[in-house]
């Protein structure tokens, strides 16, 4: 039985645990999270504007908690969650790609897109 | 910020009130007593022969991977059957409301269903058949024998493992529940939209779909991460990737696939449930909302779902085939590969299932031609078996019957799904039944290989076989079953009926239609003669029970080296492994048994009572949920919650069992030699010491 078997604690995963910068991370989440609804809910910008704002804090939400959460770095320990994150993107690029490309040509052929965000469709 | 609704709220019961039992329906009446005595008939059982301690220590607390993967096959057989049921009842449905003059009984004005009934009698069947009949077979029956055939001792996360049963569990008690308390969806298993939004679904019936599959989805994608870290980390020492099971790359591609793909799922229903509690709106037509986006998510989980079943199934077949043809497995190299090449193409499909949404031919296009795609790793895997059989010695054990069945059904749901792939043949067929029955066509594979599987795996986990003659009645019956129900099923198709009518309007289709009545009628009796099969053999266990390691005499992989039944350790020693087909080798060259000189000690893990309480939480938080009884999802959220933190700090480092009770307990096997092999003081590394000595077979090994 190998030490951390014997003593979770000395795990190399969990000796990778700080509280503190666990907290920051996580009130940093809630700004991230947070703002885009607050801005989203308020209607505080043109649709094209609050979906770029949601893009870049998702996307900065995804580099901060992949480092300061998961941890992910090329060490023993880390590395096959680096292996797992990075083989990931290709599945995310298809899905989110893919799906991009079919609205794009689904929205010309069944509805005219300034239209979804008209105020007559807001009763 | 929550939304309203019509219909009474208190802050006790919530959305719950008397009116909500439907007592006044004779079906749901009945079907409620049935259960209720059915009920109290296994309690007082269980109580008469005192058996709650045993129930206890070790099932519902258990750790062990054996006894979890056989609740998960319990718990997707009873709501196969279930499931099986409501198929019936559509079937009798759809035959007894064809024409304007068919009557009308029980309220309905054609055949015995109202719309609404019958629209919650097909969502129920297709959730539960995919989700928590077939999906919960075939993670038990992975849960069983991926650790045996890697020569582990457990999965990687005992713990995980069981708290991922409990809210397989949970999310089907939910699904169950709605049986008597309030409905169910009637937006189909797929949860049509708009249909599922609050103000087309005002009841509870897509809460209770929306809840359960959420929690269910859960537990898969935790059982997904347990598989691959299991497969990863646990392989024996010898087990070179090589050397593993084909069934093992097939557990790993599938848990891939559903690892990447069922968050997909759990949050597309998260959003929905969001539009219905919290009155966003992801999916509302008009507000900003995009209800095509729904259905898009829906597939990207939907189609990789689809490889997340068959694969498994796959695996089973590479493991029967080459057992009865006595034969190792034909193109094990291009078999692995293609395993992970349909779960790699599974994530470029999955707008086949909305080709006419609209979208452009580019699109449509590239996804016919993905699709497409996936009848070349099929098609591989297909010659493979077909090369394992050619000049095979061919037993027809039932095990092996079902696997060849399987075969031939995905020829046919193959070329069909070929058909479907092209999206002028789709226009054409677009939910029609011929769809439908191609769909059943595919699960059919599924569940013919999970029928072969538990025939096949049987004696290994409860040490004697199953009844051969009953069990090949059952086979027939299910396979003639399948052939005329879907056969008919899929000659409507191509007459143009439509799927989910409760009643049918031409009378031409009368005849296919009690085509498909005869054939439920035939899975009726195949489902009798399953029943049958196991309470004979049960009876007559002493003249089935197996008296050695492998039951067929021509097994190959590792897991036959275990004892059968297996023991809570599984291996006595860890075993080495010297070849891809281990036990087909040890066998060959004579090293099936070999008593170590000593046994090490055993490290395995305390059971705990922690993830059944995990899984009552998660059935708590639905019902609360589904109701709106606030109080009790908090309470269910912070029971949760605590348990969590509690095992956190639970300072428990399992327990050892003592080389020497080892060898007490592995005494009473007969097919252990009582005088210790020459191990040249390697534990365990009696036949990698022998392997040293014997010739090698690269035929096997390379």
């Amino acid at each position: 039985m190998s030490t951390e078997a014997r003593d979770p604690l000395q795990h190399p995963e969990v000796q990778l645990a700080r509280g503190g910068q666990y907290l920051g991370t996580y009130i940093v989440s809630l700004l991230l999270t947070g703002a885009p609804l607050w801005l989203v809910v308020h209607h505080l910008g043109t649709p094209l504007r609050l979906m770029i704002v949601v893009v870049a804090c998702a996307a900065a939400l995804t580099l901060i908690q992949g480092y300061f959460w998961l941890r992910l770095d090329f060490s023993r320990t880390q590395r096959w969650m680096t292996a797992a994150f990075v083989l990931f993107i290709p599945l995310f690029v298809m899905t989110i790609g893919l799906t991009a490309w079919m609205f794009a040509t689904l929205y010309t052929r069944t509805m005219i897109p300034t239209l979804m965000h008209a105020p007559a469709f807001a009763h | 910020m929550l939304v309203d609704y019509p219909g009474p709220w208190t802050p006790l019961l919530g959305r719950l009130d008397a009116h909500q039992i439907p007592l006044q329906n004779p079906i749901l009446f009945w079907t409620f007593v049935l259960v209720s005595l059915g009920a109290a008939t296994v309690l007082g059982a269980v109580t008469y022969y005192r058996s709650w301690g045993y129930l206890w220590r070790e099932w519902l607390t258990s750790l062990d991977h054996k006894r979890i993967g056989v609740m998960y096959c319990l718990l997707g057989v009873v709501m196969l059957f279930r499931g099986f049921i409501d198929g019936v009842m559509m079937r009798t449905q759809q035959v007894m409301a064809v024409g304007p003059k068919s009557p009308g009984y029980l309220g309905a004005v054609h055949g015995y269903l109202p719309p609404y009934h019958f629209g919650q009698i097909y969502s129920a069947h297709g959730t539960i058949m995919i989700l928590f009949a077939i999906t919960p077979i075939l993670v038990g029956i992975m849960n069983i024998i991926v650790p045996l055939q890697i020569g582990a001792r457990d999965m990687a996360y005992p713990y995980l493992n069981a708290v991922s049963f409990w809210l397989t569990a949970a999310a089907t008690g939910l699904v169950m529940i709605s049986l008597f308390i309030g409905d169910f969806s009637h937006a189909g298993w797929v949860g049509l939209s708009p249909l599922t939004e609050l103000a087309y679904s005002p009841g509870v019936g897509v809460d209770y779909w929306s809840w359960a599959v959420q929690i269910g989805s859960v537990g898969t994608t935790l059982a997904s991460i347990n598989i691959i870290a299991t497969i990863i980390k646990m392989r024996a020492p010898g087990m070179s990737w090589t050397k593993m099971p084909i069934f093992c790359w097939t557990a790993l591609s599938t848990s891939v696939v559903g690892l990447s793909s069922f968050p997909v799922f759990t949050a597309a229903v998260a959003l929905l449930s969001l539009d219905r509690y919290a009155g966003t709106h992801f999916f509302t037509p008009g507000l900003g909302g995009n209800l095509m986006l729904y259905t898009d998510l829906f597939w990207i989980w939907g189609h990789p779902e689809v490889y997340y079943v068959v694969l498994p199934a796959f695996g089973i077949l590479s493991e029967i085939i080459p057992t009865f043809s006595e034969k190792p497995l034909f193109g094990y190299i291009t078999m692995a590969a293609a395993s992970i090449a349909i779960g790699g193409v599974s994530w470029s499909v999955w707008l086949h299932h909305f080709f006419t949404m609209g979208a452009g031919p580019g699109v449509n296009a590239f996804f016919s031609i993905a699709s497409m795609l996936v009848g070349i790793p099929t098609g591989v895997k297909v010659f493979n078996w077909a090369f394992t059989l050619y000049r095979g010695r061919v037993r027809f054990d039932v095990p092996m019957l079902w696997a060849l069945a399987a075969l031939v059904l995905l020829l046919t749901g193959g070329l069909t799904g070929m058909m479907l792939a092209m999206p002028a043949i789709n226009y054409t067929v677009h939910n029609s039944v011929f769809v439908v029955a191609h769909f059943h066509n595919m699960l059919n594979v599924v569940g013919f290989a999970c029928f072969g599987a538990i025939n096949y795996w049987f004696p290994k986990v409860f040490g004697f076989k199953l009844d051969e003659r009953t069990g090949k009645l059952a086979f027939w019956f299910f396979s003639a079953g399948t052939v005329v129900l879907f056969g008919s099923m899929y000659a409507l198709g191509f007459m143009g009926m439509p799927r989910r009518i409760d009643y049918i309007p031409f009378t031409s289709w009368r005849p296919l239609l009690i085509g498909e009545e005869v054939g439920i009628f035939l899975f009726l009796i195949a489902s009798y003669y399953m029943v049958k099969q196991l309470f004979v053999s049960i009876r007559d266990r002493a003249k089935n029970r197996v008296t050695t390691s492998d039951a067929w005499g021509t097994s190959r992989s590792l897991e036959w080296l275990a004892h059968s039944p297996v023991p809570f350790y599984n291996f006595a020693v860890q075993p080495h492994v010297n070849a891809r087909d281990e036990w087909a080798w040890r066998r060959e060259h004579g090293l099936g048994h070999v008593r170590p000189d000593h046994y090490e000690d055993i490290h395995l893990p305390n059971n705990t009572p922690l993830p059944l309480m995990l899984g009552a939480c998660a059935f708590a938080l639905g019902f609360g949920l589904v109701w709106r009884m606030y109080w009790l999802a908090l309470v269910s959220l912070i029971g949760i919650v605590i348990i969590v933190i509690a095992r956190s700090f639970q300072d428990d480092p399992g327990h050892t069992l003592p080389g020497a009770q080892i060898r007490q307990m592995e005494a009473v096997y007969p097919d252990i030699p009582r005088e210790a092999g020459a191990t040249g003081g390697m534990l365990g590394g009696v036949v990698a010491r022998h392997a040293l000595a014997a010739p090698r077979s690269r035929a096997r090994d390379d």
